[in-house]
């Protein structure tokens, strides 16, 4: 896995959550899939990151069942997270744009 | 919102950890169980699945120390666990805990001891208004042989008029004042000062006010100001006090204002009349100075300044050409005397505490090595390597808080031991001892440094520890690595030779107090009772009414049973200075520039000499024909004045006379006493002068009583006398001569029997570290000699290569010790009183007892090592 800036991590889970809540393998499972396999986040990054956004207030979290009937934390964006998730993503972009075009220069 | 989750979060993790850490337990397990579900569902067997599961997982354990890591709360959190931890830890290791916290005690116990002092003399501020800007002014007169001669009046009025460098300066004089009424007479002590002296201090009265100059001017009106304690037990803190008299050395003056609490200035001082000179004014040096200076104004400077108006003088006071103004900063003058012994007591007890510190980094670097194995684990547990070292400085900070808790205890109970030894009234009343902010800092730091000093080293050697040699071969290694052995090693040698600075120290502090103490002072202090009294000059004006008066007194007091000689004098021995000049008749003339040392004045009548106990040399002692009658008047002298005036010429029969004027009449020499020690037993006697008090009939007398009694015993029969004679005379300073010459080394004897206490202490200490030291590597070591022992080397030859090691150590450090001793002995050479700083047997008396004292804590476990039995050690293992 390439060595991830925290705010990338941060991106990535927020944007994982945005369609609902999920619990925590379901999340880097997510990741992994929409970025076709180039982020493996393994527990040890995801878990202080979900508990450290949770702490945040950009994430809330309930108890429920997984697909296979465990007892499974699921989190879910708040407002705020949301608002996060939208400006941090325009940030994003703005850097990636920026980026690509000192590399193309 | 966001500030709200927060502290909800924070809240949560700090009082419901348990449940936090449920769920984070839960929520782990989850993942852990549905990661396991996944690969068993892609095909693998159940048990496999687990076990890959828990190797993506990569070890639960530590990914929730990774969460904790990011909690709100989480430095917090930790610390309490730590303390937790940690306090599980001392208690199950009692005599560990106390032996450290024991250690620790006693050295903070010292040093928090020791502080209070240095702190109370010389840190806090004096009780005036930006106090470092006050000077305490003087003269000297080193051609004279004088420190300090006092400020004469004149020289005092120039500076005032002429500096340029302070914003005020004031003189005074310290003078003790008969207070009288219906009651009877008692003695107060007051000053005279100049009108300025409030103002130059920045205090206002609380009631009335300061001397006007007016007021401070020759034959001034009589106003007395009074000090609030004074107010409050003789007029009960009245508001209409001002106007009212009182009745002071005879005479009544009217009181113009009342001082605030605790205002003593210059010493303890309850009442101040005006001084009352004006420029002409010569009567010799008596004044002592107090200047502020101007903000900025250097201390140097303004003293350069003063001795410039100071010879400028020289055309009309010729005496100027020798005298110069002297300016130090305030508080040298109150408690210069103790800043070396203090010094010297912060030296001792930084030593005390530096061995403590020693022996317990020994003790935690002995345990750490037996806690590796612990440290593997929790290693291996994924704790990271900054926790373990935190984990252990946390024991040492707790530990660091105990004996700091402890010792601060037992050192405010040394230092009351400490002031009890000081006999009364040595210190201006400002001088506190009690807790500040400052002795509460200077423990934190002392016990907060030595825990991190004692804990942080070892504690980084313990966790560097190679963790998995440590876990393979279970702990069992039989000898340290070299470097924490040698580590020891040093920590002995260094307390040893600590322990021999202070020993040597001690050693020549005891011999100089010791040879100090043996001085003969010249006269024989047991069984004298002595009082002082002062005739107020209102009833006793005319020298044949003090001569009357005291000659009845004398006279009352032969009588009394128990009485062998009554006598009286100016001052006894050790009661102060009155320094004249003499010439010599038929001396060659002098030139100017010659030093000619001041000579000690003492007034005394016949018999005085005898109740003393002093020795005479030649010819005889005063009698009562002396000096009556107007007859030629005749003198003794001391040998000093002898040998300074006629050299080895035989004194008797010669004549001296006061300086300056054909008008004095010449005296001639009746008689030559020993040299009596009159300014302290360490101190050089001056030449003296004895002179008839019947031709000097002075009114401030001490009195002398030789008794076959106790000498205590005679003290109120010898009041009531005086009561009945005359009640507004007051006995003052009543003791016996026994105590006064005990109390003029009072300081000697405290300082050296200290450091010396403290060495004892730190023999102590050594003992114990060494004790623990070889018993600790004679433990690990222990397969090795059962080794050597199976394979034949006898118990002698086992015992000596355990003396061997310790005598190393032990040998280093005290070589290293004693030419330390040496080199630091200069420091208070001037103390040692001509004991030599090389002196040889305080060097060998440290040697054999620090290195008996090695011998014997390192003979017990060499004798263990030995007698044990090989086999067995070695099936132990």
């Amino acid at each position: 896995m390439p060595n991830l800036l925290q705010g990338t991590l941060d991106l990535l889970i927020l944007n994982a959550l945005a369609p609902g809540a999920m619990h925590g393998l379901g999340i880097s499972r997510r990741i992994e899939q929409v970025t076709q396999g180039t982020f493996l986040v393994k527990p040890g990054s995801l878990f202080p990151a979900l508990h450290r956004m949770e702490e945040a207030g950009w994430l809330a979290s309930s108890w429920g069942e997984s697909d296979n009937n465990r007892k499974a934390k699921f989190y879910r964006l708040t407002p705020p997270g949301r608002r996060q998730l939208k400006s941090e993503t325009t940030e994003w972009r703005r850097i990636s744009i920026a980026i690509a075009a000192a590399l193309q220069a | 919102m966001s500030a709200y989750s927060k502290t909800r979060s924070l809240w949560r993790n700090l009082f419901h950890s348990r449940r936090v850490e449920r769920d984070l337990d839960t929520e782990l397990q989850g993942y852990c169980e549905m990661l396991a579900g996944e690969k068993s569902a892609a095909g693998m067997d159940a048990a496999e699945a687990r076990r890959a599961a828990a190797i993506e997982m990569g070890g639960i354990e530590q990914v929730k120390e990774q969460v904790r890591e990011v909690r709100m709360g989480f430095s917090w959190d930790t610390l309490i666990r730590d303390i937790r931890f940690a306090t599980r830890m001392l208690a199950r290791q009692p005599a560990f805990t106390m032996t450290v916290t024991a250690l620790l005690a006693i050295g903070i116990a010292g040093t928090s001891a020791i502080f209070s002092l240095f702190s109370g003399l010389y840190l806090r501020p004096l009780p005036f208004e930006d106090p470092e800007q006050l000077v305490y002014l003087n003269e000297k007169a080193p051609q004279w042989n004088l420190e300090r001669t006092g400020i004469a009046y004149p020289d005092f009025h120039a500076w005032r008029q002429g500096n340029s460098s302070f914003e005020g300066m004031a003189a005074f004089w310290e003078n003790r004042f008969q207070i009288s009424d219906e009651n009877g007479a008692e003695t107060v002590q007051g000053a005279r000062a100049t009108h300025d002296l409030m103002q130059v201090l920045r205090i206002q009265p609380q009631l009335g006010r300061w001397f006007t100059p007016q007021e401070d001017r020759p034959n001034g009106p009589k106003v007395a100001v009074i000090g609030h304690a004074f107010w409050l037990a003789r007029f009960g803190g009245a508001q209409d006090v001002i106007g009212k008299t009182i009745r002071l050395n005879s005479e009544p003056y009217e009181i113009a204002g009342v001082l605030p609490p605790g205002v003593d200035f210059p010493n303890r001082a309850e009442l101040w009349i005006p001084l009352a000179r004006d420029a002409s004014d010569d009567g010799g040096w008596y004044l002592g100075g107090v200047g502020r200076l101007k903000p900025q104004a250097a201390q140097a400077k303004a003293g350069e300044d003063l001795l410039r108006i100071h010879k400028a003088l020289i055309g009309t006071r010729d005496m100027n050409k020798i005298t110069s103004p002297t300016v130090q900063p305030l508080r040298e003058w109150y408690v210069g005397n103790f800043r070396q012994a203090t010094h010297i007591l912060l030296g001792a007890v930084a030593l005390v505490l530096a061995i403590a510190c020693a022996n317990i980094a020994g003790i935690m670097l002995a345990r750490g090595a037996t806690r590796t194995r612990e440290m593997g684990i929790r290693s291996a547990l994924g704790a990271p390597r900054w926790r373990i070292v935190r984990q252990l400085v946390t024991e040492s900070l707790l530990l660091g808080a105990l004996g700091g808790i402890l010792g601060t205890i037992l050192g405010s109970w040394g230092l009351q031991g400490l002031l009890s030894l000081m006999p009364s009234q040595q210190l201006p009343n400002w001088v506190r001892f009690d807790a500040d902010w400052r002795f509460v800092l200077f423990s934190l730091t002392a016990s907060v440094g030595s825990a991190v000093l004692f804990g942080l080293w070892p504690a980084w050697k313990t966790s560097r520890a190679d963790i998995r040699s440590d876990l393979q071969d279970g702990g069992a290694r039989q000898s340290d690595s070299g470097g924490q052995r040698r580590t020891l090693e040093w920590l002995i040698t260094a307390e040893v030779a600590l322990s021999a600075v202070l020993l040597t120290s001690a050693g020549l502090l005891i011999q100089a107090f010791r040879k100090v103490e043996n001085v003969d002072p010249g006269f024989r202090a047991t069984n004298i009772l002595t009082y002082q009294i002062a005739l107020p000059n209102a009833k006793y004006g005319k020298p044949e009414q003090r001569r009357a008066f005291v000659d009845e007194l004398l006279a009352r007091h032969r009588a009394l049973p128990g009485a062998e000689i009554a006598a009286a004098t100016s001052a006894t021995p050790l009661g102060g200075h009155w320094g004249n000049f003499f010439e010599v008749e038929n001396a060659p003339p002098k030139r100017s520039g010659d030093p000619s040392p001041v000579t000690l004045q003492r007034i005394v009548t016949a018999g005085y000499l005898e109740a003393m106990g002093m020795t005479l040399r030649s010819g005889r002692t005063f009698t009562d024909a002396d000096g009556r009658g107007g007859g030629p008047v005749v003198v003794v002298v001391n040998e000093a004045f002898a040998r300074l005036s006629w050299s080895d010429q035989a004194a008797l029969g010669k004549r001296i006379r006061y300086n300056g004027g054909k008008n004095q009449p010449w005296m001639e020499v009746v008689g030559v006493i020993a040299d009596v020690k009159d300014y302290g037993l360490d101190q050089p006697s001056r030449p003296s002068v004895y002179l008839p008090f019947a031709a000097n009939s002075i009114g401030s007398l001490s009195v002398v009583i030789r008794t076959s009694v106790e000498p205590a015993s005679l003290a109120n029969p010898a009041r009531q006398i005086l009561r009945q004679m005359d009640s507004d005379v007051a006995v003052t300073r009543l003791t016996t001569m026994a105590e006064r010459l005990q109390q003029s080394i009072w300081m000697r004897r405290a300082y050296s029997w200290l450091v010396a206490l403290f060495a004892c202490l730190a023999v102590v200490l050594v003992l114990s570290g060494l004790y623990g030291v070889i018993s600790y590597i004679v433990t690990r070591r222990r397969r090795e000699i059962a080794i050597r022992m199976a394979l034949g080397a006898g118990q002698t030859s086992i015992v000596n290569s355990v003396l061997a090691a310790a005598l190393k150590m032990t040998g280093a450090g005290l070589l290293i010790g004693v030419a330390c001793g040496w080199w630091s002995s200069r420091l208070f050479q001037s103390l040692l009183f001509g004991v030599e700083a090389t002196d040889p047997a305080t060097y060998v008396s440290a040697l054999v007892i620090v290195g008996g004292v090695a011998l014997l804590a390192s003979l017990v476990p060499a004798i263990r090592a030995a007698r044990m039995e090989p086999l067995r050690t070695l099936r132990l293992d």
